[in-house]
């Protein structure tokens, strides 16, 4: 149907602006994973999380590995931006201007229905500008949270020791802001409402431009686009900037590295367990007896005091089965029963109390 | 009478065990009789009495016929001295009064008892507490990996035995929690036993005090390090699962009321850094080595005292903590701990402030996304719906 137009493709996003950012993506997810597991470390899936990374001191060290990563990732885009203001000359089109306040109405007029003329975007609308700067902000902020986080010790020689838990709320909710953001406001422009490929293809067709930069295409196709400058104007212009931007990178990399490496914050040797002293510091035990009287013999009781009843004797033998004194002595049997306390006696202690009459048989 | 330990009156049947100068009558022909007979009055008592009979009946007061002659003892194998004179009234008062000596002094059948064989005083000690599982199993079992355990197998024969805590003859409960009636001062004296060194600074921490002094609020020694399951308190699980044991009591809100006591140092420890980490590691590798901070690195073990003193005093203490694992730690940067209290404009404005912004910001933002994008997709499923309209005319 219309092969013309969908053919025809516009130039959107650089190679370098698709580079950043996809490492602006990446490191964007793994910071939002790492650290919002760990501001939610209570919940299942969060230690489900850490877990699978390799612990908390893992997850961490991805943190702040990727915080570098976004970090460089800034430096870069400052590095880019200039070069499109110094030697191209080209119109900041992320600035936000009057136009994205009427846009903004004139979006909402459209959307609620009071007029069916759609606003006519530029080459960046207020929803992406909007975005764009929220994603500035953050982090810058996110940045400055985290260095006092990461260094608190030598942040707090210059500050007051409360800038340390407050940066610590400021990071964490900054984040949970962050997070939000993108899965509303970015997925539903980018994704939902019509799936934009442009930061990944570089391109944007005809029809897709005339609805989301309107303004932009009617430009173009006028031929009102921004002149490069000539190769000798550029030439000159470089000589100026990459010494510059040298000296640019040079110090915010140094400066970074500096950051990773400037205070040992805590002591590394593990583990700091608590060195209890000697566990086992017995009370001096009372002294054992020291036998100083050979044992007595041991002597019933029964026989000690013949105030207790007299204790029958034996009147017969007893050998052979009349050794077995409980076939006819027991507590309830009928010949001479033993008395009740006697139950459970064994036959083998009778004769320890009940002496044998004199020569029985 | 000389006096005894608990173990001792405890242990003093053991001479029972004759040693041969006990012996009166021949005694092989008379112990081999011994066992037929005691064989056949056991299947008659059991016939008589039940499923569940005594391991050997022989009365305690046949025993005591004997045992309360004062001066009784013997010489173990290995020398030492055994006295084997029982009071009368001794196991009557305990709460073995209905057992007969027979169920734990199993070993010993008849008159003239057999030969001793074993060697020490504390053997015995030992070998005795053995019986007890015959009815304690339960509590047996659970303390087979307890600290105390763990050291009496790699060879430290004072490691505690059950009769080492509960008695002998005398023997009596200890847990507090089974038994309203026991204070807890009279478990950490026991403790205290064999761990004075401990016990010292326990008296003089804010809980020792408080216990021994009466209050039954406080942890006593077996509450953190339960007698039976007791693991080694230097191990790293402990380490790690240590502030749990101490958020028991202290996010108890009833309990914290009665003393002042905020219920928010257990929450606000696992929300910050330290805590955080503890936690994590507790979950995911416990028994992994880490140098963060638990409840007892800043507050001390079992000298802990109360964090309500003398503010100054407190502050220069705090330093020299967080100097212990923060070498270079000043005192700014101890202001940065906000000490278990949730920030309220008035104790930390900036960190309430910080908070309120995004407490606003947040809903506020989220919430102009979500109209704005609301009305945008109802919009766009308009048109989308007016131009198939417009595709089927």
């Amino acid at each position: 149907m219309s092969t013309q137009t969908t053919a025809k493709r516009y130039l959107r996003f650089a190679v370098s602006d698709r580079a950043l950012h996809l490492l602006l993506l990446t490191s964007f997810t793994i910071l939002g994973i790492t650290g919002l597991v760990q501001k939610y470390s209570e919940a299942g899936i969060s230690v489900w999380l850490i877990q699978l990374m390799g612990g908390i001191e893992q997850t961490r060290l991805f943190h702040h590995t990727f915080a570098v990563i976004l970090i460089m990732v800034s430096i870069a885009h400052v590095v880019q931006i200039g070069y499109r203001v110094y030697v191209q000359r080209v119109e900041l089109a992320m600035l936000p201007g009057k136009k994205d306040v009427t846009d903004f109405f004139d979006a909402m007029k459209y959307n609620l229905r009071m007029t069916n003329t759609p606003p006519h975007y530029p080459r960046f609308n207020f929803i992406e500008k909007m975005e764009y700067w929220a994603v500035v902000w953050g982090t810058v902020l996110m940045t400055l949270t985290g260095y006092v986080l990461w260094n608190p010790i030598l942040v707090t020689t210059l500050l007051p020791g409360e800038v340390v838990p407050a940066a610590k709320i400021a990071h964490g909710m900054e984040a949970v802001l962050a997070v939000l953001a993108i899965i509303t406001w970015h997925f539903y422009f980018v994704h939902l409402a019509k799936f934009n490929k442009s930061i990944f293809s570089g391109y944007l067709s005809a029809e897709e431009m005339e609805e989301e930069h309107g303004q932009e295409l009617e430009q173009r196709l006028l031929g009102q686009v921004h002149v490069p400058p000539s190769a000798d104007l550029r030439y000159r212009r470089l000589r100026i900037y990459v010494p510059l931007a040298t000296l640019f990178i040079l110090i915010s990399v140094v400066g970074t590295w500096r950051w990773l490496t400037a205070e040992t914050t805590a002591i590394t040797t593990v583990p700091r367990i608590s060195a209890e002293e000697n566990a086992y510091q017995p009370v001096p035990l009372k002294e054992l007896p020291v036998a100083v009287e050979p044992s007595p013999v041991p002597t019933p009781l029964s026989v000690i005091s013949p105030a207790k009843a007299a204790i029958p004797s034996i009147p017969h033998g007893i050998q052979d089965e009349r050794s077995q004194c409980s076939l006819c002595h027991a507590v309830d049997s009928q010949i001479r029963p033993a008395p009740a306390d006697h139950l459970g006696r064994s036959d083998n202690t009778c004769t320890t109390c009940h002496q044998q009459a004199g020569g029985a048989q | 009478m000389p006096e005894f330990s608990g173990f001792a009156i405890m242990f003093g049947a053991e001479a029972m065990i004759a040693r041969p100068k006990f012996v009166r009558v021949a005694a092989i022909p008379t112990a081999i009789l011994a066992v037929l007979l005691l064989a056949q009055l056991t299947t008659r008592l059991a016939g008589a009495q039940g499923p569940e009979p005594p391991l050997v009946p022989i009365p305690n007061t046949t025993c005591l016929e004997c045992h309360t002659q004062e001066g009784l003892h013997l010489t173990l194998p290995g020398g030492s001295l055994l006295p084997v004179t029982v009071d009368r009234e001794t196991l009557p008062g305990s709460v073995h009064a209905q057992l007969q000596c027979q169920q734990c002094h199993s070993d010993i059948a008849g008159y003239p008892h057999g030969e001793i064989a074993i060697e020490s005083y504390r053997d015995l000690q030992v070998h005795y507490s053995q019986s007890c599982a015959n009815c304690h199993s339960a509590q047996a079992e659970e303390q087979v990996d307890s600290v105390h355990a763990q050291v009496r197998a790699a060879g430290v024969e004072e490691a505690a035995v059950c009769a080492d805590c509960h008695g002998g003859h005398d023997i009596q409960p200890i847990s507090r929690s089974k038994h309203p009636e026991i204070s807890g001062a009279a478990s950490a004296e026991m403790c205290s036993q064999c761990h004075a060194g401990i016990f010292e600074k326990y008296a003089n921490s804010v809980h020792g005090e408080a216990l021994l002094s009466g209050n039954p609020d406080v942890p006593t020694c077996i509450d953190c390090h339960p007698a039976h399951t007791a693991s080694d308190p230097r191990t790293l699980e402990f380490h790690l699962a240590s502030p749990q044991l101490c958020g028991d009591c202290h996010a108890d809100k009833a309990l914290m009321a009665k003393y002042g006591l905020s219920t928010e140092v257990f929450d606000t420890y696992v929300s910050d850094f330290h805590g955080k980490t503890v936690m994590l590691f507790d979950k995911t590798m416990p028994g992994q080595p880490t140098n963060k901070a638990v409840c007892t690195d800043c507050h001390g073990v079992h000298d802990i005292e109360t964090a309500h003193g003398d503010k100054s005093m407190m502050k220069t203490n705090l330093v020299k903590t967080c100097q212990e694992c923060h070498p270079d730690a000043t005192a700014s940067f101890a202001d940065s701990w906000l000490g278990h209290y949730t920030p309220t404009l008035k104790s930390a404005p900036l960190v309430a402030l910080v908070e309120l912004f995004y407490r606003i910001m947040i809903p506020a933002v989220m919430g102009f996304f979500i109209i704005y994008i609301v009305i945008d997709l109802q919009r766009r499923i308009h048109d989308r719906r007016a131009s198939k309209r417009q595709a089927e005319v």
